[in-house]
């Protein structure tokens, strides 16, 4: 009979020992992060005198916004790396980290319409940068169904490899849309774009450990969904091994 | 204890521990920003607070409520589906090698018999 797999023989089906480390780790760093989060949106940062309570959203709506548009770029690049190495490995993360997209797009979507609806008075409004980011949504789903129903194997990796590319295109779109075109969504405050000093200063700091905790909880997630699918490839290879 | 060291033991054990504990936080913390803004809006210019023109500043709590609720809703139910989908894959990866262990000892035993 056949050798099974390597991958699958080295029993590299679940993260090891030092793997849970590091995930109990994430998952503890985050809930202290987040405590500090809250107590920072709740206790610390101004309020911002015209919007108000409201506005204290943007500490959760701008860094799932920042992860949602990073997380596209990280399944383009990994999807190259893919298409150039032809390593499972790469496209489990691409695969992972478009999940992990999805999710925080919809986060990013709902929490940017709750903070609309009463700033604008509208939950949407067809604004370019909304409609981007709506569009980045489609990317992350139009991905995963490919995944789910389209080719398996390679030929799916490669077909969504081209769709995490176009995403790839629009991220940085969806960063400048607010300078390239005249949107209702508020200016940059954060990135190369944004003005230096566009930010009250304790209102950046709240951003800054609220930005820093929505990656480290991003990164346990993203961490374990990858676990999660190497062990659904490892399985599948099982099955190919079986016949 | 050993109730808490069940919880402990497991993954989504600790998981629903640091989402309660997160959730008991954010009710505490919701509860005093309620209370602190209803005293500054009592006790008329103690600045900082919101200071909405011709609207209530409170109006806004429970936008400000539901997106913290719909975002620790949406990460703490895909980390529990990972949860689950990640046991059931466990469980079915040790079937599978159980299958091929089978297959391994039964080809073993017939090259034994030749």
């Amino acid at each position: 009979m056949a050798q099974l797999p390597l991958a699958v023989s080295g029993a590299s089906i679940l993260v090891g020992r030092s793997g849970s480390v590091i995930r109990d780790g994430l998952l503890l760093a985050s809930a202290a992060l987040m405590a500090l989060t809250l107590w920072m949106v709740f206790f610390w940062v101004p309020t911002e005198a015209n919007l108000g309570v409201s506005q204290r959203i943007f500490y959760f709506h701008v860094p799932i916004a920042i992860l949602a548009l990073s997380s596209i770029i990280v399944v383009a690049v990994a999807s190259i790396i893919h298409l150039i190495t032809r390593g499972h490995r790469s496209d489990d993360l691409a695969y992972s980290a478009a999940e992990l997209g999805a999710l925080l797009a919809t986060l990013a979507i709902v929490t940017g319409a709750t903070w609309a609806k009463p700033v604008w008075g509208v939950w949407w409004t067809w604004d370019p940068k909304l409609t981007l980011t709506l569009l980045l949504w489609f990317i992350y789903s139009g991905y995963l169904m490919l995944r789910a129903y389209g080719p398996k194997g390679s030929q799916g990796a490669r077909y969504g490899a081209v769709i995490a590319l176009m995403g790839a295109v629009n991220a940085p779109i969806i960063y400048y849309a607010t300078e390239l075109w005249q949107t209702a969504h508020p200016a940059l405050l954060v990135g190369p774009a944004a003005e230096s000093g566009s930010l009250d200063s304790d209102m950046a700091l709240g951003l800054l450990v609220s930005t820093i905790t929505f990656i480290v909880l991003a990164a346990y997630v993203l961490i374990e969904r990858y676990s999660l699918r190497r062990s659904e490839t490892d399985i599948d290879a099982i099955y190919q091994y079986v016949g | 204890m050993r109730y808490i060291n069940m919880l402990a033991s497991t993954h989504r054990g600790r998981l629903a521990v640091v989402a309660l504990a997160l959730a008991a936080l954010s009710l505490l913390l919701a509860g005093n920003v309620l209370a602190f803004e209803v005293t500054d809006q009592g006790e008329a210019q103690v600045v900082v607070v919101a200071q909405e023109q011709d609207s209530d500043p409170e109006a806004n709590l429970p936008f400000l409520f539901a997106v913290y609720i719909i975002t620790w809703g949406g990460f703490f139910a895909y980390a529990f589906a990972m949860s689950r989908r990640q046991r059931e894959m466990q469980r079915e990866l040790d079937a599978l090698k159980g299958v091929i262990a089978e297959k391994e000892s039964q080809s073993g035993d017939g090259q034994a018999e030749l």
